[in-house]
C-alpha cells in the first residue's frame, strides 16, 4: 500500500481520500478506524455553566436526551449539547458509540458488562458504576457492533 | 415494545405455552390419579388456550419506552389477565366443575407455573446472549 502525504494551505479543508481496488470488510473496518480517530480529534461541543467545552468522544460515557435537551455524560461531569440526539448519532456513526434506546447513545468502550433485564432488555453497567438500559429494539444493534 | 416485537414475542411464547399446558395436564393427572385421555377436541382446545395465553402480550405494547416501574406494573396486570383468561376459557370448555375449588386452585397454580417457566426460558436465552456479549466486549476492548 502506498501512502502519500501532501501539505496544503490552511484555507483549504483537510481531506483524506482512500483509494482501493475493492470495498470489502477489511477496507470498511480500516475506514471506520480512521473516522474514529478524526471524530476524536474534533470532539463534541458541550456547555457547562455557560462555558463552552470541546468534549473528546473518548471521554463520553453516554449521550442522553431528556425533555428535548441533550446531555453528554463523562465520568463525573455533564455537558449540554445544542445538537439533537440523531445529529450526534450521525457524527458518532463510525465510532464506538451505538444507539441503546430512543433517548440514549452509549459508548461501547465504557460498558463493563451487560446483564439481562425484564422483557428482553439488557442492563449495561458502565465502568463508572452507572447503569443504563439497552432496550429490546436496540439489542440487535449492540450485537451487530460486536460482530454477533 | 413495538408491534413487530410483540408479534415475534407471541410466536416465541406460543410453542412454549403449548408444551407447558401439556406438561401441566400430565402432572395434574399424575397428582390426581385419573387416567389422561385426550381426543381431537381437547387437542384443539389446548392450541386455542395457548393462543389465548399469548394475547395478553399486547399489554406490553407501547409506542414509548417503558420505565422499570411501568414494566413491573404491566407484568403484574399481565399475569392477572392471563389467569382470568385461562380460567374463563377452561370454564367455558367445561374442563372443571366451578364447585371444585381445589381443582380451580391447582389450575391457577399451573397457569402461574407455566408463566414462570416461559419467563425463565426467556431469561435463560437472554443470559446466554449476555454472556456472549460480555465475551465480545472484552475482545472489543483489547483491540
Amino acid at each position: 500500500m502506498k501512502f502519500t502525504v501532501e501539505e496544503i494551505p490552511r484555507k483549504q479543508e483537510e481531506e483524506l481520500i482512500f483509494r482501493c481496488h475493492e470495498m470489502n470488510d477489511e477496507t470498511l473496518e480500516t475506514i471506520r478506524r480512521i473516522k474514529s480517530v478524526t471524530v476524536s480529534q474534533d470532539g463534541l461541543i458541550g456547555y457547562e455553566k455557560e462555558k463552552i467545552y470541546k468534549v473528546p468522544p473518548g471521554s463520553i460515557f453516554y449521550v442522553e436526551s431528556v425533555d428535548n435537551h441533550v446531555f453528554l455524560y463523562t465520568e463525573n461531569r455533564c455537558f449540554e449539547s445544542r445538537l439533537k440526539l440523531y445529529e450526534i448519532e450521525e457524527k458518532l456513526k463510525e465510532t464506538k458509540f451505538f444507539r441503546a434506546s430512543k433517548s440514549l447513545i452509549l459508548n461501547l468502550a465504557k460498558i463493563a458488562y451487560v446483564s439481562p433485564a425484564m422483557n428482553g432488555r439488557f442492563e449495561a453497567v458502565l465502568t463508572n458504576g452507572e447503569k443504563q438500559i439497552v432496550t429490546r429494539q436496540y439489542v440487535p444493534e449492540l450485537k451487530k457492533r460486536l460482530g454477533m | 415494545m413495538n408491534f413487530s416485537e410483540i408479534i415475534r414475542s407471541m410466536l416465541q411464547m406460543y410453542g412454549i405455552i403449548v408444551t407447558g399446558i401439556l406438561a401441566a395436564l400430565l402432572l395434574d393427572n399424575l397428582a390426581v390419579g385419573y387416567p389422561l385421555v385426550l381426543d381431537s377436541t381437547n387437542v384443539a382446545q389446548i392450541f386455542l388456550l395457548a393462543l389465548l395465553g399469548t394475547l395478553p402480550t399486547f399489554i406490553f405494547y407501547s409506542s414509548r419506552e417503558l420505565s422499570k416501574k411501568a414494566l413491573m406494573i404491566r407484568s403484574l396486570i399481565h399475569i392477572i389477565v392471563l389467569e382470568v383468561l385461562m380460567l374463563g376459557a377452561m370454564y367455558l370448555m367445561r374442563w372443571f366443575d366451578p364447585g371444585n375449588l381445589r381443582l380451580i386452585v391447582m389450575i391457577a397454580v399451573s397457569v402461574l407455573v407455566i408463566y414462570l417457566i416461559v419467563r425463565f426460558v426467556q431469561w435463560f436465552i437472554d443470559k446466554k446472549d449476555a454472556d456472549e456479549i460480555n465475551r465480545r466486549l472484552k475482545e472489543f476492548k483489547e483491540e
